[in-house]
């Protein structure tokens, strides 16, 4: 007996997970007619907790609804209407996938803005599981198993409350640091690869990133990792804004990660807001003295505010880390030749051709430089490179480029672009 | 010894989901611990000593019992003679996402034509209404609402396809919606006559129609110092709120009681009437061994309809349990319901265990820990330790929506009615109120 034991009730009490099932198996084993059941698991232990259900309750005729997409009209209702028609008398269904909803509202949340699960609207399936939770309960004798993520059972305790205050139990199964490590790096993914995904890949991705991060258990590096992936995910979207809230949200659980800032700083940069994104590079710099692509970029953003001496010290310590940078090179030349430093852009873009002979952005700009200083031989030989490697291109520019104007009025200017065309 | 209770019907008697009808056995009076609030003395004998009709705003925090007050006094008011008109608006009725008044009006209107049309009714002003509605709608640009498809087999039909279209016609949603806003002065007056002649003999004064689930509508804020919508539905509109020749009675957020346009409502209305939480404890933080024996008598009702036998004092391995579980609910109905499901879920025998009711305390407690923010335990602590709140600051009025505050009410020796606020004790054992407690204590924070 535990009478003589002093019992402190606001100490949580630790359980198990197969303690955990035992109360659930019972609970829905004893339900007669109705019942809302929330069972919060990771997504890959679903199928085997339905399957053990399914074991353990053979006269249970359990069901299944899975919901692929988002429900447009927001009604869950029709859908297990849909199912029960289809199937006939049951004692359960399991329905996940129900965070796919909640998608279209909480997106900018993802990345950290604001706090979604406070936002003035509320979702369309949640408003109508609110409203209808009396037509699920007079409609529907049998069991609602809901399988969802953490986030996922957060959003609707907040934005469903009378629909969760009608339920007959919640279940969480709390995934241990060992599974919540694997299944975290499972998710690190690579950016050029977001970039070839549609947008629904990536909503789908970060809805497994952001059930990652809501688990109880997960690590503060765990989870800066994760919102690190979810920020490159949205900058591959496009949504800078949202992706530098979720950089800024990976900062503050590790400040140290120079990827972090880096990729944060082209954020900054594609919103043009080139002094924050220097300031960026900056820090990425800090914690990577030869971060070269940062070096690079706070040089190119330099440029951009007409910083170009500055920018070319920058580009020079890019170079210093990495002799071969053939992109840090070409920068260096193009602002040379902003500076009007023409024998130094040359030299700069004969090393950015060296490390890479068929980079003719560096032979068209240095068929500029050459039409600059009046060397018209020269600047013909590398427009007439640059014309080869990318003919559309350089026909387009030849034309406007006022660099080049001094070589307009020679015939020959008329013959490349003629033997352009041909070509 | 083991007792072996039929699981299922123990199991069902502690649903959280279904509101006890009139004159249920398992039905406890809790006035005494309510601050005397009945509602059949509150509402109930307003209606019947009003000379006029009425409309009363009822409002209680959600799952303390409203549904359950509001199925009594409709029970009561029919046995005196009244024709009650019980409604819960459902996703049918009201758009999900963003509802306003015109919803409201349209659900009313198909409720008491469908609920008092003889087939000697005439419906042509019904008609006329709608037609006027759908001319000036097409000439507005909706042509999704046709003259000639509306079947007028009965009024409430067309005003249903209206109500559908608001819903799921988004783009014109604002322009249907002004429109009925527009014409709801005539809309309201027909219905008034309608009553009138449905009534026949008998006085409108006899009619009540209950609105209940309006408490359901999520308080939304069109932007910064805007009303909300509650505010758009209940002050903004309390004219054709209040324009119904019955008496209306309306469920309302427990959040609204405490707008700021509270007091421009009772102008219009009467006192909001408050469900307050069963008081377990008093203002000072001593028992109320009153109110514990009231829960106490709520479980054992339960048990009794579940065939349950034996005492309540047998059921739970040891009385801590049992209190402890009483005093965990806060005195709200649904909370004591919750944490007896989950504890008979971790229960594979009777008695239920002490571990067991601990565990379903953890759990609930778990629950309030997803739904409070890190800035709000500071005006949790403040709460607990001044049990008061402030009127018309949104930050506890949806503590209050939330049930992180609860309300309570009692008579003083004075005879008057004292309201007052407190945490939910589930909230007293989360980490963050702990160390704001801390805090506040130390005198380093909370200026």
């Amino acid at each position: 007996m535990t009478n003589d034991v002093t019992i402190d009730w606001s100490a949580d009490i630790n359980v198990d997970d197969e303690e955990v099932y035992e109360s659930l198996l019972r609970a829905i084993g004893r339900t007669e007619g109705f019942g809302l059941f929330f069972v919060r698991c990771v997504e890959k232990d679903r199928a085997k907790l339905e399957q053990r259900l399914r074991g353990d309750l053979p006269r249970f005729r359990l069901e299944r609804l899975e919901l692929k997409e988002d429900l447009k009209d927001g009604n869950l209702y029709c859908r297990v209407a849909e199912v029960e028609q289809q199937l006939g008398p049951l004692n359960g269904v399991f329905i996940s996938g129900l965070e796919k909803s909640l998608d279209p509202y909480v997106k900018s949340g993802y990345g950290g803005l604001g706090d979604y699960y406070n936002k003035d609207t509320v979702p369309r399936i949640l408003g109508h599981l609110n409203l209808q939770r009396e037509r699920f309960r007079d409609d529907f004798p049998f069991c609602l198993i809901f399988f969802l993520s953490a986030f996922g059972i957060k959003y609707i305790a907040r934005r469903a409350p009378d629909f969760f205050d009608w339920r007959s139990g919640l279940f969480e199964f709390v995934a241990d640091e060992e599974t919540l490590g694997r299944l975290t790096q499972e998710l690190w993914g690579d950016y050029t690869e977001y970039l070839t995904w549609t947008e629904t890949q990536r909503l789908d991705r970060i809805r497994e990133i952001q059930a990652l991060i809501d688990e109880d258990r997960q690590t503060p590096s765990g989870k800066a990792s994760l919102f690190f992936e979810k920020a490159n995910i949205l900058l591959a979207s496009q949504s800078y804004e949202e992706a530098i809230a979720s950089y800024d949200k990976a900062i503050e659980l590790k400040p140290d990660y120079h990827n972090t800032w880096y990729n944060r700083g082209i954020a900054l940069r594609n919103l043009n807001r080139y002094e924050k994104a220097i300031a960026s590079y900056d820090k990425a710099i800090e914690f990577k003295p030869d971060d070269v692509a940062a070096w690079n970029n706070r040089g190119t953003a330099l440029r951009n505010l007409n910083r170009y001496e500055e920018a070319i010290i920058s580009f020079d310590k890019a170079i210093k880390f990495k002799p071969d940078k053939h992109n840090a090179w070409y920068n260096r030349g193009i602002t040379l030749r902003n500076l009007n430093r023409y024998e130094e852009a040359i030299t700069s873009f004969d090393k950015a051709i060296k490390f890479k002979p068929d980079y003719h952005k560096a032979w068209f700009k240095r068929a500029c430089v050459h039409a600059l200083q009046g060397s018209t031989n020269l600047a013909f030989a590398d427009l007439a490179k640059a014309l080869r490697l990318n003919p559309e291109k350089y026909q387009k520019f030849a034309v406007t480029e006022p660099d080049l104007d001094s070589l307009r009025e020679d015939p020959r200017f008329e013959q490349l672009l003629g033997l352009a065309t041909t070509a | 010894m083991t007792i072996n209770p039929d699981w299922k019907k123990l199991y069902t008697a502690f649903d959280p989901f279904r509101p006890l009808p009139a004159n249920d056995p398992a039905w406890v009076d809790c006035a005494s611990v309510r601050g005397e609030e009945d509602i059949l003395a509150g509402l109930g004998l307003e209606i019947q000593r009003a000379p006029k009709v009425t409309t009363q705003l009822y409002a209680g925090h959600r799952g303390a019992g409203k549904s359950t007050e509001l199925l009594r006094l409709q029970d009561d008011l029919q046995n005196k003679g009244f024709r009650v008109i019980y409604f819960a608006a459902d996703d049918g009725d009201l758009e999900p996402e963003n509802t306003e008044y015109s919803d409201i009006l349209l659900a009313c209107a198909r409720q008491v034509i469908s609920k008092l049309r003889s087939p000697s009714s005439k419906d042509d002003k019904f008609r006329a209404w709608v037609d006027r509605l759908l001319r000036d709608l097409r000439d507005l640009g909706v042509t999704e609402l046709s003259l000639d498809e509306l079947s007028y087999e009965t009024p409430e039909t067309p005003l249903g396809k209206v109500s559908a279209t608001i819903k799921t016609n988004v783009s014109k949603q604002q322009v249907i919606r002004r429109q009925v806003d527009q014409q709801s002065d005539t809309l309201i007056e027909i219905l008034n006559e309608f009553i009138g002649e449905a009534m026949g003999s008998r006085p409108v004064e006899s009619l009540v129609l209950i609105v209940d689930n309006l408490d359901r509508i999520g308080e939304r804020f069109e932007g910064e110092n805007m009303p909300s919508n509650y505010e758009q539905i209940f002050v903004n509109h309390s004219d054709q709120l209040c324009g119904l020749n019955c008496h209306v009675i309306y469920t309302v957020p427990i959040s609204l009681a405490y707008s700021c346009h509270l007091s421009a409502m009772e102008e219009r209305y009467k006192p909001v009437e408050v469900l307050p939480m069963v008081m377990l404890k008093n203002p000072d933080g001593s028992p109320c061994d009153e109110g514990m024996a009231k829960v106490m008598e709520l479980i054992r009702q339960r048990f009794k309809f579940a065939g349950v036998g034996q005492a309540l004092e047998e059921v739970f391995e040891s009385p801590e349990a049992l209190a402890k579980l009483c005093e965990m609910s806060g005195g709200h109905a649904r909370n004591l319901m919750s944490l007896m499901k989950a504890a008979l879920q971790h229960t594979t025998e009777l008695p239920i265990k002490t571990r067991s009711v601990q565990r379903a305390v953890s759990e609930l407690r778990e629950t309030y820990r997803k739904i409070i923010d890190g800035h709000e335990w500071e005006a949790l602590v403040r709460v607990s330790e001044d049990k008061v709140i402030t009127d018309n600051d949104d930050l506890f009025r949806s503590l209050l929506f939330r049930r992180c505050i609860l309300e309570y009410r009692y008579i003083d020796s004075e005879g008057e009615v004292q309201v007052w606020h407190d945490v939910h004790p589930l909230v007293r054992g989360l980490e963050g109120f702990k160390r704001a407690l801390e805090r506040f204590n130390s005198g380093s924070n909370l200026g």
